[in-house]
This record gives C-alpha cells, structure tokens and sequence, in this order.
C-alpha cells in the first residue's frame, strides 16, 4: 500500500466515522492507524464531530488509550469552543449598544445548523460579516469590548484578538462576504441574515439561496481544505430540498458564481461515495476529493472564472494585491520580501538527487525522550523542526495542540525566549527563560505563577521560533496583557497568603 | 434615622454622594473648595454610613493590604472591604457593596468621639466604581502639566518622593501641579486622559483639572539626574503596583489590565532619578518636554 493509498484509507475511515458509520464501514485499523486518524482527525478539524458521530464506534474499536486521547481532545475542543461563545456573546451586546449588526459566517450558527452541536466545529477565528457602512462603528466596539486590532482595515479584512484566560479569540471583520483578492470579482452580496439562537446568545447567521454559493466560494479560495469543511457543505448541500438547491443555482449564476457551485457539489459527490461506495469506489472518489484541491488556489479559482475578463481580472488581483496597489513602493517590498523567502527556502532545502522527495506531513507521535533525542538531531544540523505543543502552561502564546518551530540556538539566551528544554525527570518541557544565572535557567509557563526549577543551560534543546494554530503563524511573544494578568494573580497570591487561616469566617 | 447629605460635584465625571445617619460625624477631608462640575449622565455613586455590623460573616477573605483592610468578596462575586482599627478610638467599619460601582454601606463598630475620618472608605468605593463601570483606574501619584498642556503622571509607593516633587513644580512658569497623591487614568474618546481628585497628600495640593496624558514617571533618587526609557514588562509591574485594580476578575479586571497595557503602549514611561537641588526642577522640564515632543513626532 503506497503512501497515498493509505492517506485515502485515513480520509475515508474519517469520513465515515463522522457520519456515523457503524464500526465494519470504518475499515481494519491496527493501534498505529488508529494513533494516525486521531492526528488526521486534528488536521481535518474532525476531532469534534468524529466524537459526537463515532464515540460508540471509537470507544468500541479503538485501542483504549486513542479513545481516552480523542476523547480528552473532544471534551477540551467543547470546553474551548464554550469560552470562546462567552466572549463572542460579549462583543455582540457590545455590537448591539452601537447599532452594529454582525452576521456569524460560518462557527457556531452553521454548526448548530448542520451538526446539531455548536461547539464542535474548532475555531481557529470568528468571522464576522459587517456591511461597509458600520465598520467604523465596529471597529469601536470592538476596543470598547477590549480587543486588539492586528491589522487589516475596511473595506478588507480586519483582524481583531482579545485574550481571556488561556485563550485568544480572534475576530475577523469581512464587509465582503468572500474576504478574497482572487474573488473579488464575484462581488456576492451578503447571504441573508436570520436571526438564531446558540446556547441562549442570539445572533444573525446567513441563510437563504446564497449560504451555499457562499460555502462553495469559501471552499474554492483556499489551498489546504480542511475535511470538515467538505463536509459541512456536503451536510447543507444534500439536506436542501430540490427547489432549494435550484434557488442556489440560480443565485450563484446572477453572481457569476455558477462554476463555483458546481465544483463544490462534484466534491458532495466524491464525499458520498468516499461514505457509501465499495471500497474501490472509495477510494477512487478519496482520490479525486482531493484531487479538486491539487492546483494552486491561484490556477483553481482562475479557471473556475465564467468569463476571460473575469479570469483576467482575477490573475491581475492575484498579482498585485488590492492592498498593496496605493503604494508602488510597498508593493516591490513585498516582492522582495518573497523573493528573498524563496531564496533562504532554496538555499536551505538543496533539490535533493533522484526523484523529489514526498514529504509526509503524518505527525510523528514519540515519547518525551525521543522527541528531545530527535530534536538534538535535527537542531544539531542546523534545521529546524515543527513540533506539536501540549498542555496549557504556555496559554494563551502556545494554545494546547497548537505546532511549535523549534530552532537551533544561535544566540545568547536571554529572558523572554520560549525554549524546548529537558527536565531531569525525562520531560521535554516548552516555557519561557524567565531567567538566566551562569550556567543554569530558569524557566517558566506563561501561564503559571511560579517558576520551574533551574535545569542546566545544556538542558536546554532549542528555541521556539514561531506558533502556528491553523492559518496564523507569530513568533512566541507573551500578550503584554497576559503578563499582567499573570502579575496581578502572583501579587493577589502574595497578599491572600497574609490572611491568617483562623480569621477565616 | 435623619441623614445628613454631602455631596462632591465630579470626580473625573462621577459624583459623590455622601449619606450619613445620626450619630456619625465624619470629616471629609479633601479641598474644601472642590467644586468642579462636570456635565455627565453617569450615575452618582452613592455612599451610606452608619453604624451596625462589621462581621464580615458569609464573606470570602480575597486579599489583606495590611495594616489598613482586607478584601472579601460575596457570592455573586460583589467586594466588601472591611478597615481595620489603627487604634482604640478608631472603629472598625466594613462596606458592603449594595450595587457594584454604584452604591456602598459603610457600617461602622461604633460611633466614635471625635468626628471620623471618611477618606479611606471614601478612596476605596470611588476607585471600585471607577475599575467596575470601566470609567478609568485611581493611580496613586503626583501628576501636572507641562508648558506644551500635556500631562505628566508621576508613580511611585509611598514615600517615593511624589510629594516632594509636586511641592518643587509648584508656581514654576507654564506648570500646572494637579494633585500630590492621587489620579485617575482614563481613555478617553481622544486618548488616554489624567484627572485631579479632591483627594490630597501629604504636601495638600489638589487643584482642580485635567489633561491629555503625555508620560508617565517613575520616581528615583540619585546623586547625578538621569533619565531612563523603562521597557514594557519593567513598566507594567511598577504600574500595576500603583494603580488601584478592580479585586475581582472578570471584566471590570480585563478593561483595567487593557487600560493598562494601552498607557504602556501609547505613552513614554520614564524613570527620572535626581537630587534635590536647586536646578532640578527645570531639569525634569526639559527633559519631559523633549520625551513628550518625541512621542509626538513618531
């Protein structure tokens, strides 16, 4: 069985797990193929909905310690998802005393909606839709309701992020509902907002003829689509009724966006067969599922153009950003800016001789001691590594499961640098230097109080370069707010300890 | 039970009302004379007292400041404070909050001979309705304005030399001292603002006034002046040792901690060392002028 053989088993085991397949549709997976579809699961985004459908199943079949890990990940998934809907019903009260109205594309609505459950979908941002017209407003609002603006202003995208315990929410303001330079001549109006209810927080979610043609816009634009979100659409597109589906049709041709609806439903027809078929209509149909994002996203959504302006438009986008066009200047910054990643990239990764190597993106999962053996390998010859984080100590700067880069040091350690470290009790341990005394550091999680014991400086393995969580890279820095927070909680703590125990009432 | 009424017009745009039953006398102990208006909707805090029970029974113990009070919180998550007794004469008085940020009773042991002092209770209900109604924080320093209208707010704990340093900027050309002690931080629509209050130290200077905030001063001693651009995380934990923060979490805690982190982010934060000499004064002039004038470039 090659390489992509087995991905294709992964997807469809996948698949049907998260339709609620009974346990002989899965397919005969040994412990280790059970290890890889819980990391598969994670990068689908199906950790979720493959609990909610295929508990019984996992639980059932799995070995016990996969299903106590999806299990863990489900119920944290959940725990995350709930927190981050308190601070989204806090923005959107914020939003109403301003006379905002913010539409939830995607998240918690459309997983209600589809899956019955609004916290099983992970998110990564809240995107909100917000007409042109109140951004300013918005824009307030969202200080007022304390979050930070990252950057992007209207009519573009905004990024918005507020912190609140361990967790960022990002927030993503659209006053266009394909938020996309290469779309931009779709011009889709905003689906029509419906007013909903999640968990007692109300809030508008788009519905109507153009939901779908919104989601089949959405699953065009992107280049790593996650499986869920093939199956979200799959769940919307095959629950419509007829007529429905030709309302969709015929919205999405008035918009120029009829070949965008029609790739995205041939996907339905791949994901139905990769869940119901033979096992060799599976994996034919797993093949050719993602072999609809096989193209550059640029090639793909330039293709699927109806007419030669608009795949002319399209490419003149693509190359020279909206955002970048008032200024020339910008614009070859950030030409050099690729050019000069292109050329480090090429000069690391010298093209290998023979045929290129396929890289296996599968998480390797290892024990503490041989992550740290194989992080001194790879360090040692001057590479870096993707390594995936676990636990809550770094929160909110490493959220739990988010993947690390971890680098070879190549300066002084200083305070403030996030390093990978081995503990003398055999874990590898991700914190930050908090300080650093001759030869030996101390560190600490951003998200504890106290610091760690000091460990040799030989201890210590690498340094974190960057944090990814789904599509957002940034380097390891600490929100100055979270230092603050955490500064007040040690401050408390320091005078709670003056209270003595018999004065309690 | 009569009531006597005393009202402080505006404190950073909120009220003071004062409600105090028979047989408490209290003093209030700020500028007689402060008598800033201020046109604003927010509602007046208001502040009961009288004498009662101070068993801080079915009260969580938060935090102790001693040796002045300790810190409970309720059920619903509300503050009481309960001030201890300095000495024999002094009572022991616990507030609890009716409406949070709105509306305080302060019960005190007994009533005591001679008139209470009603500042401690006072300070304290005002800076819990600043932090819980998101209108700013209390910052305990000397603040005043330089020649060019921005202000200045200088931190430090007690006995850092806030007063001293007020008392050296007073009647200079083109200087306005506000307040020896106390401030309030706000963001307002334009920016981040200082406030005078009525509130006094130990040099008993308390004007009434305002202005846009230009930087912020760590106060230090030194034989030869010097001034130091003090980095964020540095500035983040003098600045919280200063400010009166909500006791609580949630999100009158989040407004306060990013009200914080916008003065860290927005305003120079400087340490200024001196001596007292003659010539320091207009050292420490010249030295903000330039460091505001630099914010103002970039």
């Amino acid at each position: 069985m090659n390489e992509d053989e087995a991905g294709s088993r992964e997807a469809i085991a996948l698949a049907r797990l998260c339709s609620g397949a009974p346990a002989p549709r899965i397919g005969e997976l040994g412990p280790h193929d059970w290890a890889a579809l819980l990391d598969r699961a994670e990068r689908e985004r199906c950790v979720g909905l493959g609990w909610l459908r295929g508990a019984a199943v996992i639980r059932g079949v799995a070995p016990p310690e996969v299903a106590a890990a999806w299990r863990a990940r489900a119920l944290r998934l959940g725990m995350t998802a709930r927190e981050q809907l308190v601070q989204l019903a806090a923005l959107l009260s914020t939003f109403e005393e301003s006379g905002v109205q913010a539409t939830v594309l995607k998240g918690f609505p459309l997983a209600q909606r589809l899956h019955g459950d609004a916290y099983v979908r992970p998110l990564a941002d809240v995107d909100l839709y917000v007409p042109l017209a109140q951004r300013q407003a918005a824009h307030d609002a969202l200080l007022v309701a304390g979050f930070s603006h990252r950057s992007g202003e209207a009519p573009h995208e905004g990024i918005y992020h507020r912190a609140s315990g361990p967790n960022v929410l990002f927030v993503e303001v659209h006053s266009a509902v394909l938020d996309e330079v290469l779309l931009s001549h779709l011009q889709l109006p905003a689906p029509e907002a419906k007013l909903v209810d999640v968990d007692g927080v109300r809030m508008y979610a788009p519905d109507g003829p153009l939901l779908p043609v919104f989601l089949a816009g959405h699953l065009a634009k992107h280049s790593g689509v996650p499986l869920l979100w093939w199956i979200d659409f799959a769940t919307l597109w095959t629950r419509l009724t007829e007529a429905d589906r030709r309302a969709s049709s015929a919205a999405a041709s008035a918009h120029g966006a009829a070949r965008h609806l029609a790739w995205a439903t041939q996907g339905v027809e791949h994901l139905t067969r990769m869940i119901e078929g033979t096992p060799a209509q599976a994996l034919t149909a797993a093949a050719a599922l993602g072999a609809l994002h096989e193209r550059h996203v640029a090639l793909r959504v330039i293709a699927l153009a109806s007419s030669l302006g608009e795949r002319v438009e399209s490419f003149l986008a693509w190359l020279w950003p909206h955002q970048l066009r008032r200024s020339p200047w910008r614009y070859l910054g950030h030409l050099a800016i690729r050019f000069a990643q292109l050329a480090r990239k090429l000069r690391r990764t010298p093209r290998p001789a023979g045929p290129p190597l396929k890289v296996d993106e599968r998480a390797l999962s290892v024990g503490d001691g041989e992550l740290l053996e194989l992080a001194r390998t790879v360090l040692g010859t001057g590479a870096a590594m993707w390594i995936r984080a676990r636990g809550r100590s770094m929160g909110p700067t490493i959220p739990d499961g988010a993947m690390v880069l971890v680098a070879p040091i190549d300066r002084p350690l200083g305070r403030g640098d996030v390093v990978l470290a081995a503990f003398p009790d055999g874990k590898a341990v991700i914190h930050r230097v908090h300080r650093v005394a001759g030869a030996s550091v101390v560190l600490q999680g951003d998200a504890m109080v106290a610091p760690d014991r000091p460990v040799d400086r030989a201890a210590v393995v690498g340094r974190v370069e960057l944090v990814r969580l789904y599509d957002h890279a940034r380097p390891p820095r600490q929100p100055l707010v979270q230092a603050a927070r955490m500064a007040v909680v040690r401050m408390r703590r320091t005078l709670a300890r003056r209270i003595p125990s018999a004065s309690m009432p | 039970m009569m009531a006597a009424t005393d009202t402080l017009p505006s404190v950073a745009g909120i009220r003071v009302v004062h409600r105090i039953e028979r047989p408490l006398e209290l003093v209030p102990q700020q500028r007689p004379d402060w008598r800033k208006d201020f046109d604003s909707a927010e509602e007046p805090l208001v502040i009961h007292h009288r004498v009662g029970d101070t068993a801080p029974a079915g009260l969580e113990p938060m935090f102790e400041i001693p040796p002045w009070s300790t810190y409970y919180a309720d059920g619903s998550g509300a503050t009481h404070i309960r001030f201890h007794s300095v000495d024999a004469a002094e009572p022991v008085r616990l507030m609890r909050t009716v409406r949070p940020g709105r509306e305080y009773v302060v019960e005190y042991e007994f009533a005591p001979e001679k008139p209470a002092p009603r500042r401690g209770s006072e300070l304290a209900a005002f800076a819990l309705a600043l932090a819980i109604r998101g209108r700013g924080l209390m910052a305990h320093g000397s603040a005043f304005t330089l020649p060019s209208s921005v202000g200045v707010l200088c931190l430090g704990v007690s006995g850092a030399g806030k007063s001293t340093l007020a008392k050296m900027m007073l009647g200079r050309d083109g200087i306005a001292v506000l307040n020896d002690d106390r401030h309030v931080l706000s963001a307002e629509p334009h920016g981040l603002h200082v406030w005078s209050t009525p509130w006094p130290g130990s040099a008993g200077i308390a004007f009434e006034g305002d202005a846009p905030l230009g930087a912020v001063v760590l106060i230090g001693r030194a034989p030869t002046p010097t001034v130091r651009p003090v980095k964020a995380r540095e500035a983040l934990g003098r600045l919280l040792a200063t400010l009166a923060l909500p006791p609580g979490g949630g999100r009158a805690l989040d407004q306060a901690l990013a009200l914080v982190t916008r003065v860290i982010e927005e305003v120079p934060v400087v340490e200024l060392a001196y001596p007292l000499a003659p010539e320091t004064p207009e050292w420490i002039v010249e030295q903000l002028s330039q460091v505001t004038c630099e914010r103002a470039r970039v």
